[in-house]
């Protein structure tokens, strides 16, 4: 059985682009509009890996993740986000979600994550040696740990110059900081690492 | 008592009367035996007598009537009970009578008495609608009592013996049964309340059960005779008032009201306790009079709760309400608030006020404080829906955009790789273009959803909408350093506008100025609002010193993309639609300050599209 990507998603727009978008790759898709459609033919057997959209009506993406997680499904989950979502995002990669994209995104990032889950095969976190990670982290000082764990929570800059009486700017200088000490390429790549390996930390 | 013996032959003529006889009817023996005695019987009781002694001798066996007969001493008529029995031989042939008469008229007369009462009672008894009934001397029902088989429904074979208990309410059968049992045993008069089924009401009704006991000549109780009074009615009454007293005590509590009552008549006026409190008076029982009482008022508020008084009286007022201040022992001054009921006597002149006072100084001084509350209420859910709104277009024009941007990225790619199909660019770039009608539809909508508002027109004073815009605004940056600076217009007219719609604009603006100076760390940042009237416009500028808008925007509302992380800008389209609904425009530019510069202009004369 050939791999294949599992879509869940609301929007009609978005799923013809990623149709298109997937079809022109040569990657075959599933479309489902709902949680409750692919709920009802979803198969264990199944291999690929899900798109999930996290803002749906009636089950949203979350929802649908714990319903899978009680089924024990091995398909990873790659969620679809929006501006300010990231406190959901922060669910669910603690809910076990292999990884989560922002829109509007970029095609070549999308595709490398999807390929990177299908690699996988089964449900597993993406690889990374959590020595190296817990290496960076400890270089951290405690100003940045604070903003990293306000970054983690879905914090916006002003918010963590609030929380922690600092300036904007300043905020803005230990985050680079720490994206730099971290090896991270993006926030979405920061908090993923963090959570990935928030077990080991501490 | 001797009593009169008399004899007669085998048909019944008189053949011997004893002394006791002449004694009595004052008439000899030979008269007697002649035939007069029929002068000594009463002339209404002579028929009787004669019909008894007529079927007494068909029927031989016994002979008894009841007659008057005259007494010679007093010349009154007596009753007697006269009786006979047949003497026989010994063939068993009747020979004659031997009877006696007995002087049975105080019986007779305490019988009759006896009636009489009895009829009384019953009447009585119906008269006020009540159950009367007779119990046995333990209290079973050995009678037919007609009124309570009517009230109960019961039959006689239900209520025989004690079978009436089970029309009392089971609830109330112990009590009853203890009750009875103490009249019982003391011998003494049995009263009691209990719940008794109507069957005519269909329900338990309130009844008070009496009874007293007969008793015999021993003491012994020989039966008990009782009724049984609906009270229902009184009893319900009863309870309502209990309610309403606790009801109005609650209130008057909770209301920390005091009550007073004033006696026109001897000037006597009565104090509760909360009253005193309310006066700051620790010493009760100090208020005796209305001039006690106008010792404690304000002198400046004297004058008018005199009038107050005075009118009442003079005009025969039912009430007044009249709030005054008072001053404490301690010097400080309270406001009160008083109303009161006039009661009239019978020829109309009014002889008694009551009323409740309460302490009002508190509230006065909230009433403005809750009013500005429910002002800021009322801005902060308007104001939160809007944010709502635009968070959740946001949410929607990501969609569209998401999509244009997946088609046009893979596009791109594929024309710069020359590796592609025409037909396959064409669907993408004809599926961009329909979502980029899609997100110009919702940016209509954004619009729509403004213009399509009722607009709540009302003539305002503009500096009012601002002054309480900024008031609103320093509620939520209490530590924030930027000045806003702001100088009224007296000269302003009234404008007709949505003063809720135009306050959220001014808020919004306001707040964006904030945000970019806090974001920009500007030095000693500010904000100023001017007004200039221009033709039939006024014109309202918001500047700031702040860095001001992208040279590339060129000041345009629909090319602001927000310079706040996570904003779109979706907030100045609002402000812009609900300027435009008010026959005004809103335009974006540079301030003589250095920052941005946000200025709107709505007509003073009412020209509402």
């Amino acid at each position: 059985m050939q791999d294949t990507v599992y879509i869940v998603e609301d929007d009609q727009g978005i799923c013809n682009a990623l149709d298109w978008l997937f079809k022109s790759i040569a990657l075959p898709t599933h479309i489902f509009h709902n949680g409750v459609d692919f709920l009802k033919y979803y198969q264990p057997n199944w291999r690929g890996c899900l798109l999930l959209d996290i803002r749906m009506p009636q089950m949203s993406g979350l929802e649908l993740q714990e319903k899978l997680n009680i089924l024990n499904n091995q398909l990873p989950i790659i969620f679809m986000t929006g501006h300010g979502d990231i406190p959901l995002a922060v669910r669910a990669m603690k809910a076990g979600a292999f990884d989560f994209i922002t829109k509007p995104f970029n095609n070549h990032n999308l595709i490398e994550q999807i390929h990177q889950a299908l690699k996988q095969k089964v449900k597993m976190r993406p690889d990374h040696t959590s020595q190296e990670y817990i290496e960076k982290y400890s270089k951290l000082t405690p100003r940045e740990l604070e903003v990293l764990a306000c970054i983690v929570e879905g914090q916006l800059n002003k918010q963590i110059a609030l929380s922690l009486n600092i300036s904007i700017s300043t905020v803005e200088m230990h985050r680079a900081n720490v994206m730099d000490k971290l090896d991270a390429k993006s926030v979405v790549d920061l908090i993923k690492n963090y959570i990935l390996n928030e077990h080991l930390l501490h | 008592m001797p009593q009169i013996v008399w004899i007669t032959n085998e048909i019944g003529e008189l053949t011997y009367c004893n002394q006791r006889w002449v004694d009595y009817s004052g008439l000899n023996l030979k008269d007697t035996l002649n035939g007069q005695w029929d002068k000594v019987i009463h002339p209404d009781d002579i028929a009787i007598s004669i019909d008894a002694w007529a079927n007494a001798i068909k029927n031989p066996v016994f002979y008894e009537a009841e007659a008057r007969l005259k007494r010679a001493s007093d010349n009154t008529y007596r009753w007697h009970l006269v009786r006979g029995y047949p003497v026989t031989d010994d063939c068993n042939k009747i020979v004659g009578w031997v009877g006696t008469s007995t002087d049975i008229n105080d019986l007779k007369n305490t019988q009759a008495s006896l009636q009489e009462s009895e009829k009384h009672y019953s009447t009585l008894l119906q008269a006020i609608h009540s159950i009367y009934w007779t119990l046995d001397p333990i209290g079973a029902a050995i009678n037919h009592e007609p009124s309570w088989e009517k009230f109960s429904g019961q039959s006689f074979d239900e209520y025989q013996g004690f079978g009436w208990l089970t029309a009392i309410h089971p609830d109330d059968r112990e009590g009853l049964m203890s009750a009875w049992q103490n009249a019982v045993a003391e011998k003494r008069i049995y009263q009691h309340i209990a719940r008794f089924w109507s069957a005519e009401q269909h329900d338990y009704i309130y009844c008070i059960g009496r009874a007293a006991p007969l008793l015999d000549a021993n003491g012994e109780i020989i039966k008990w005779i009782g009724s049984c009074l609906d009270i229902n009615t009184q009893k319900q009454a009863e309870k309502k008032l209990q309610e309403l007293s606790d009801h109005l005590i609650l209130a008057l509590d909770a209301a920390r009201a005091g009550t007073w009552s004033w006696d026109l008549i001897t000037n006597k006026v009565i104090w509760d306790q909360t009253m005193y409190q309310l006066f700051g008076l620790t010493d009760l029982g100090t208020v005796h009079s209305y001039e006690d009482f106008k010792d404690l008022i304000h002198p400046l508020d004297l004058e008018i709760v005199e009038r107050e008084v005075t009118e009442a009286i003079v005009n025969l007022k039912s009430g007044f309400d009249r709030d005054y201040r008072i001053i404490w022992p301690d010097g400080s001054i309270h406001l009160i608030a008083s109303k009161g009921k006039c009661y009239q006597d019978t020829s109309g002149k009014i002889n008694r006020m009551i009323g409740v006072c309460f302490d009002i100084t508190d509230r006065k001084r909230s009433e403005r404080e809750i009013h500005q509350n429910q002002l800021d209420f009322a801005h902060k859910s308007k104001i939160s829906s809007i944010s709502e709104i635009a968070s959740s277009l946001a949410h929607e024009l990501n969609q569209p955009i998401s999509a244009i941007s997946m088609f046009s990225q893979e596009c791109v790619k594929q024309l710069e790789n020359q590796d592609y199909d025409i037909n396959n660019i064409l669907y993408a770039l004809k599926e961009t273009a329909a979502q980029a009608h899609r997100a110009g539809a919702i940016i209509d909508r954004i619009k729509n959803s403004v213009e399509k508002r009722y607009l709540l027109l009302k003539d305002t004073d503009f500096n009012d909408v601002i002054l309480e815009a900024i008031k609103f605004i320093n509620h939520e940056r209490v530590d924030c350093p930027i000045k806003i600076v702001y100088m009224p217009n007296s000269n302003l007219p009234l404008i007709a506008l949505d003063n809720i719609q135009i306050q959220q604009v001014m808020i919004n603006l306001i707040r964006n100025a904030i945000e970019a100076l806090r974001e920009d760390e500007t030095l000693s940042p500010y904000i100023s609002i001017t007004h200039e009237i221009h033709d039939d416009m006024l014109l309202t500028k918001i500047m700031d010193n702040g860095p001001g808008f992208q040279a590339e925007t060129e000041y345009k509302v629909d090319n602001i993309m927000s310079t706040k992380t996570g904003g779109m800008g979706i907030g100045l389209l609002l402000c812009r639609s609900i300027i435009e609904a008010h026959g005004g425009k809103l335009t974006l530019g540079k301030s003589t300050l250095g920052g941005a510069l946000v200025e709107f202009k709505i007509p003073i004369k009412r020209e509402i599209r």
